[in-house]
């Protein structure tokens, strides 16, 4: 698990319809579950494109709306600055994450706030 | 005497300690301002304040955690001490006493909910120095026991004249550090005795009340439909007498009612019963955006268990909707800009922007909302947290949102 050191590198995040509307997705899609210590599944996209990752994530049968994108530079922004590490998988070999467990509750909320802004700023990658 | 406890570390001495600046925080942090409070001098007679103070928080953590299991009657045994304070390092620069939280006895009594536990002390911390803000403010908690407001205005007693003491990083309704003092204490008290007098005084009695909130409950054995109120939350109307019937009601769950009755209020002014309906009606003139809201609850009503996938993705609670419903009501001048969510947990995650200001307020499964708002700027509303739609939620809920509304009128 190595930090991710291109900080203008985008990391995409699928995004699940329900947590969509009027083309706005939730905050809610950028929180990160305890029971992955905190830790918010991402994808390079060094090593992959938004369309492949959203065929190859539609292909097993799981709902997107869409991919959506930040980069690790915008996310070590102050307030409550967090990293980007890559974390390939067998299931995933570009996957990465945000790791936001050095936050409080609150500030999980704020950073995913912000994250769910910049993406949205970026607009949906694919479709 | 004084007593001089084990120095802080200058940098600490800046307010650190807190859940914003130390991330998971795990102190709640005051600061005492007056001469005899200079450096890290903490006059042995405060140390009772303290006390009270630890006492609060745990009773505070106790009510918190039969909220969140309301299949339980009481605490488990042992949760006293489990979720106990310390007296840690006195900070420098004015007495800066942390009352520390370590979760040791946790963790070793109550493995499986520790975590839980955590959680719970956390949010006693900031709902302790939301209580203070409050009563600075000339309001009385109305969810303390009468117990525990006696408790919570022991605080302040030993302080003289000038001096106070701060909730570090705990912002109130004014924005700033939340404070109280002798003088706070003294005004809070002589309120809180004209109130008792009052009611003493008023004792229980009938109102005519007139209301609206979304339709909750429908009871066709007794002829009786529920309505969610923000003045006395659930209640329920028998229509014994009215020219409106049940079947009225029928399939219009979550419609907005529109009632008149008689209600019963205990001395102390909290719901006691329904005595009369005088009317009960269907309200049909909502707003497009509420009507939009309403139809959006509909749907997500429906999402069931492992709609996220993957087995993910809890059915939303009829709870969380209900308050999701009565808020939408009762601020339905913001119904246009409410974008509605399902939350993964089975809550309603209520999101809005104006910008640069972004704002939310998530039903949780259990009932419990919590509101919290932020800019791009940096500035945020911190977040606050409520175990039903009561007074204080709406007053704070206001207060966040207190700039969208000068904003739509400049």
């Amino acid at each position: 698990m190595n930090r991710i050191h291109d900080l203008d590198e985008v990391q995409f995040r699928q995004v699940h319809p329900d947590f969509v509307l009027k083309g706005l997705p939730s905050r809610k899609a950028f929180m990160p579950k305890k029971e992955h210590g905190w830790k918010l599944s991402m994808c390079r996209s060094a090593s992959t494109s938004a369309k492949d990752f959203f065929h190859s994530y539609t292909k097993m049968g799981l709902k997107s709306f869409g991919v959506y994108g930040v980069t690790p530079r915008e996310l070590a922004e102050e307030p409550n600055p967090i990293e980007c590490f890559s974390s390939p998988s067998r299931r995933n070999p570009n996957h990465s994450h945000a790791d936001f467990s050095g936050l409080s509750s609150k500030q999980i909320k704020l950073k995913a706030d912000d994250m769910c802004e910049k993406a949205i700023s970026r607009g949906r990658l694919h479709p | 005497m004084v007593m001089r406890m084990t120095n802080g570390q200058d940098d600490r001495s800046k307010g650190g300690g807190n859940a914003m600046a130390d991330g998971r925080g795990k102190s709640l942090v005051l600061r005492f301002v007056g001469d005899r409070f200079a450096d890290a001098d903490l006059p042995v007679d405060m140390l009772s304040d303290l006390k009270v103070l630890g006492d609060l928080v745990v009773a505070l953590a106790k009510r918190e955690f039969l909220r969140r299991h309301p299949e339980r009657r009481e605490v488990p045994p042992g949760f006293d001490e489990a979720v106990s304070l310390v007296l840690g390092e006195v900070g420098k620069g004015s007495a800066m006493p942390k009352l520390n939280y370590r979760g040791d006895a946790a963790r070793r009594m109550f493995p499986d909910f520790a975590d839980e536990l955590e959680e719970v002390v956390y949010s006693s911390f900031d709902r302790v120095a939301f209580i203070y803000d409050a009563a600075s403010h000339d309001d009385i908690p109305e969810f303390l026991s009468t117990k525990e407001i006696k408790a919570m205005s022991g605080i302040g007693a030993n302080m003289r004249k000038g001096e106070y003491m701060e909730f570090q990083d705990k912002k109130g309704r004014d924005g700033k550090v939340v404070r109280w003092s002798r003088e706070r204490r003294d005004n809070f008290v002589e309120l809180y005795q004209r109130e008792r007098s009052r009611a003493r005084e008023r004792g229980a009695r009938t109102i005519k009340f007139k209301g609206t909130g979304p339709l909750v409950g429908i009871d066709t054995m007794r002829n009786s439909i529920q309505i969610q109120t923000s003045e006395h939350g659930c209640i329920w109307l028998p229509l014994d007498g009215l020219s409106q019937k049940i079947s009225r009601f029928d399939g219009n769950l979550s419609a907005s009612i529109n009632f008149s009755a008689n209600i019963a209020l205990k001395a102390n002014g909290k719901f006691k019963s329904v005595e009369k309906v005088h009317s009960a009606e269907i309200d049909r003139t909502c707003s497009d955006g509420v009507l939009e809201c309403i139809e959006r609850l509909s749907e997500l009503s429906k999402l069931e268990k492992g709609w996220l996938g993957e087995g993910d993705g809890e059915s939303i609670s009829p709870l969380a909707v209900s308050r999701a419903m009565h808020l939408i009501y009762t601020r339905s001048h913001l119904a246009d800009l409410y974008l509605i969510y399902p939350t993964e947990e089975g809550g309603i995650s209520i999101e809005f922007r104006e910008m640069p200001w972004r704002y939310a307020a998530e039903m949780m499964p259990d009932g419990a909302i919590e509101i919290d708002s932020s800019s791009r700027d940096g500035e945020y509303f911190e977040l606050r947290s409520f175990s039903d739609l009561s007074n204080d939620f709406f007053m704070a809920f206001d207060e966040m949102t207190a700039r969208i509304g000068n904003e739509q009128n400049s």
